[in-house]
């Protein structure tokens, strides 16, 4: 990418190829707000080179100028701890940005100096966006902006990022950035460790220089005296194994003349410099009626031991409220919409009725299963940016800690857990918040099991059959059911994988502030759209692949008319798939009818209902009647819990592969299968013997 | 902390709510210690506790480094002494 | 700010009585009062109790400085159920636009947390005024 790029020489109209902008900033500053607006939501994500984690890139065109955006994760420092921060320094390093944004939180400015500091150290043309001026203004914090900008020697705007303001002179500050040079930064770390750095850098220098490396060999020395895991890594990597061991030793000598850690002393030096700097420049008086008044205020109730979770408890019935209750109705508009009028105008329309079949049951299911998806996590998306935006979903992780801690998880982990009861998809997608890849992946590993809206149906159908008198007690316990394999599955992996560890965590608790509706629609959309492109396109291949095998068989094409007929569709690959797994299910006295229900439901749980009332040739209404012939009702509540514990659906699969990888993955599919198949057969014979 | 003589050190979890202490000095690995430091909270640094059950995770607050919450093995990890 | 504190003590007392009646008529099975007065469910009953536990504890802290914050998670809390719940019934008559349909949405409009989430909005608005001038 990088190799055609020539800096020297020349005009901003010669340039062929977009100039890179990182946008990079602490959690909460903003940041997003910014980058959508500066982007005007034409945005698109895209892939990390090697990581499978999303960035989003956007595009602006200004007077001919095209301008690439990078919207980087929300970091403190650039020390490479986090995968969030591995990923925002590899954009740093590999992705070569012409300039970096950094947005700023003008309210605690000195936090978030701390990753300006690190960033002119590389020897970046940065521009600080000191956003959220209103807000500072009214906390009485007062900045001599020209004062910093002199002292840091790098342009710094006051931006609002929610009401446009600064934003014009943001961009026409950035094309007068391009073609000056990177500003001179340098911060005294006192001789003794001046002199090793020094040391380190005459190392380095020339192989750095012969290899045309454009990172500032001071910089690099620095992250030597740190012992940057990643940045000796990859000195080693390009065959620098004896500079590494050379600038260890220079830190350990340090080490041993100051008798101190070496990177925590230069980490004090760093705050020690901008702590001078804020003397300088930043006055607070206390305001009357301040944010942080306000904030703590509320957090007296919203964390209160008793009031607090109650109003957490109540908050979640909301949500739920709001996104299953009030997208039903859009739901079923989609789902009349598609399985009426748009299923008879293309089955009308199109000929044979090989080709309108394929459209109808295959393509347009599948097209109908994602959209049927759509409002739902619409809503659930909306409820819950609007939740993260008013800085509510960090006091959820407070209060929850305790709790999550049992689980080796902290209280953040909570979210997508509970999302998981109306949807799993959306729970999977939610672990990204977390922290450690640890935390992300037993998180993801819990959420199949709790019973999503679309075993319901299920449950329904078969209490309706098998126990009429108490209905809601059979359901209830299967989805406790569920949250206690859930809490054995985290107990047991981070027995196995993890060794028992705690998340041990510091999270930033931003003030509450009013949520811009339009930044949260763009969010929420941004998330769907995510949804349509990653699983929308499996769910539809899926869709198709079962079309194919339910109109063939080992004998060749059926026709579409296996789909509405039990004897043709006896003879599909569907049919001798399930017989064939017949014996297997033997154990748990199942016949293919029920094998094949439930191999639909792999689709999606919604499926299984009507598959059966196909299967067993009626209507859905007289499904239980038949049902309670054929079973027995300690097999049907057997037949409840392999429902409820096995793979959920393709799209969460989907889902869990783009966010944990497709190893972990195939991994959680087994072993749902494993655990469902055990517990549906544990209730089979324990039951069989107390009975 | 068995080093330390002073009789108002103590553990930040186990500080009350409303107190301020000065940070005295961070136990614990490099990986947790530098995370600390980066956010600004570092030995000689005065924090206010916001909210602190006694077992749970504690919210601290300054100037400098807004309001964080730190989980409750994290909060052990932090000797601080009282100074209001 | 008394007249506030006691304008909120009486809605929060309604959200209690209303999930307390609904309780009882759960429990013993039978009918007291119309259910548009009464929580829907389970979930919304536990809601009431929260609202109305809040709108309570401003009143007995009416002379601290935590009054006011309490009294705005309550309102707005008040207010979010309100609106939910408006939402879906203008959606559901949209979508269903039947000759019932109307009276099903008026059934809707009278429903206890949508009027005591309109009683709510004078309470915002007040506090909001404090907090924020």
């Amino acid at each position: 990418m990088s190799c055609h790029e020539s800096r020297a020489g020349s005009t901003l109209k010669a340039r062929q190829k977009a100039i890179k902008i990182g946008i990079i900033g602490n959690p909460n500053v903003g940041k997003s707000v910014l980058f959508n607006k500066l982007t005007k939501g034409k945005a698109w994500v895209g892939n990390w080179p090697g990581v499978t984690v999303e960035k989003k890139v956007g595009k602006l065109t200004l007077d001919g100028i095209s301008f690439e955006l990078v919207d980087l994760p929300g970091i403190y420092g650039l020390t490479a701890y986090s995968q969030d921060e591995l990923i925002a320094r590899k954009f740093l390093l590999e992705g070569k940005p012409e300039i970096v944004i950094q947005v700023t939180n003008a309210i605690n400015l000195e936090r978030n100096l701390y990753l300006t500091i690190q960033l002119l150290e590389m020897g970046f043309k940065l521009v600080i966006a000191l956003n959220m001026a209103d807000l500072a203004e009214k906390e009485g914090v007062k900045i001599d902006v020209d004062g910093l900008r002199r002292e840091l020697r790098t342009p710094i705007i006051p931006t609002i990022a929610v009401k446009n303001f600064g934003l014009n002179q943001l961009i026409e500050t950035i094309k007068e950035q391009l073609d000056k040079p990177a500003p001179f930064f340098k911060i005294d770390y006192g001789p003794e460790i001046e002199e090793a750095i020094e040391k380190i850098r005459r190392l380095i220098d020339s192989p750095i220089r012969r290899l045309g490396l454009k990172i500032d060999p001071r910089w690099l020395a620095i992250r030597l005296l740190e012992d940057d895991n990643d940045i000796v890594q990859r000195l080693r990597d390009m065959g620098f194994e004896d500079i590494v061991s050379e600038a260890r030793h220079i830190r350990d000598e340090l080490q041993a003349q100051l008798n101190e850690s070496v990177e925590v002393l230069i980490i004090e030096k760093r705050y020690e410099y901008l702590l001078n700097l804020s003397r300088k420049y930043v006055r607070r008086k206390t305001a009357e009626k301040s944010l942080t008044d306000l904030t703590d205020g509320l957090d007296k109730v919203l964390t209160h031991p008793i009031l607090g979770l109650m109003v957490f408890v109540s908050i979640l019935y909301l949500l739920f409220k709001f996104s299953f209750d009030v997208a039903s109705s859009l739901t079923e508009v989609i789902r009349v919409t598609f399985s009426q009028h748009i299923h008879d105008l293309v089955k009308n329309s199109l000929h044979p009725e090989f080709i309108s079949s394929l459209f109808v049951d295959g393509v347009l299911n599948g097209v109908g299963t994602i959209l049927i998806f759509i409002p739902n996590l619409l809503f659930l998306f909306i409820g819950i940016s609007t939740l993260e935006d008013t800085g509510y979903m960090a006091r959820v992780a407070f209060l929850s800690d305790r709790l999550m801690n049992r689980l080796g998880l902290s209280g953040r982990a909570m979210i997508p857990l509970l999302i998981g009861f109306g949807c799993n998809v959306p729970a999977v997608m939610s672990t990204r918040v977390l922290g450690s890849d640890r935390e992300r992946r037993l998180s993801v590993f819990m959420i199949p099991f709790m019973s999503c809206s679309a075993r319901l149906p299920i449950f329904l159908l078969l209490t309706l059959a098998f126990f009429r008198e108490n209905q809601l007690i059979v359901i209830l316990s299967m989805y406790f059911l569920g949250v206690f394999i859930a809490v054995l599955t985290a107990l047991l992996f981070n027995n196995l994988f993890y060794r028992k560890q705690v998340a041990g965590y510091v999270m930033d608790m931003p003030p509450y502030l009013n949520p811009s509706i339009r930044n949260i629609l763009a969010k929420s959309w941004e998330r769907i759209r995510s949804f349509l492109m990653k699983a929308g396109t499996i769910i539809l291949l899926m869709s198709v692949v079962i079309w194919v095998l339910s109109v063939t068989g080992p004998e060749g094409y059926i026709g579409p008319e296996a789909l509405r007929d039990v004897e043709l569709l006896s003879r599909s690959w569907i049919a001798s798939f399930s017989r064939f797994l017949e014996p297997l299910f033997k154990p748990l006295n199942w016949d293919w009818r029920i094998i094949a229900s439930l191999s639909f439901g792999f689709i999606a749980k919604e499926v299984v209902v009507s598959s059966l009332a196909v299967l067993y040739n009626v209507g859905v209404e007289s499904l239980p009647t038949v049902l309670s012939d054929s079973l027995t009702p300690l097999a049907a509540y057997s037949l409840m819990t392999f429902a409820l514990l096995y793979t959920p659906c393709m799209a969460t699969v989907a889902t869990m592969r783009n966010e944990v990888g497709l190893r972990y993955t195939l991994l959680m599919v087994l072993y749902q299968l494993l655990i469902a198949y055990t517990a549906a057969y544990l209730i089979l014979s324990i039951g069989g013997m107390v009975i | 902390m068995r080093g330390d003589k002073l009789d108002n050190v103590l553990p930040l979890s186990v500080v009350k709510e409303g107190k301020t202490v000065r940070i005295v000095k961070i136990i614990g690995g490099g990986g947790l210690v530098r995370r600390l430091y980066e956010i600004g909270l570092l030995p000689g640094v005065e924090v206010m506790i916001v909210r602190n059950s006694g077992f749970g995770p504690v919210i601290i607050r300054n100037n400098v480094s807004g309001t964080f919450c730190l989980g409750f093995g994290v909060a052990k990890k932090i000797i601080v002494e009282v100074v209001s | 700010m008394k007249t506030v504190a006691g304008y909120g003590l009486i809605i929060g007392i309604t959200y209690i009585s209303s999930t307390l009646i609904f309780l009882i008529e759960n429990m013993s099975g039978t009918r007291l009062l119309i259910p548009q007065l009464l929580p829907e469910d389970g979930g919304m009953a536990f809601y009431f109790i929260t609202v109305g536990s809040l709108y309570g504890y401003a009143y007995f802290k009416s002379r601290e400085k935590i009054f006011e914050t309490v009294l705005l998670v309550a309102s707005i809390m008040s207010i979010a159920i309100m609106l939910v719940q408006l939402l879906n019934s203008t959606l559901n008559l949209m979508i269903t636009l039947t000759s019932n349909a109307w009276i099903i949405a008026t059934y809707n409009l009278s429903r206890i947390e949508i009027i005591l989430g309109l009683l709510s909005i004078p309470l915002l608005l007040r506090i909001r005024r404090d907090i924020y001038e």
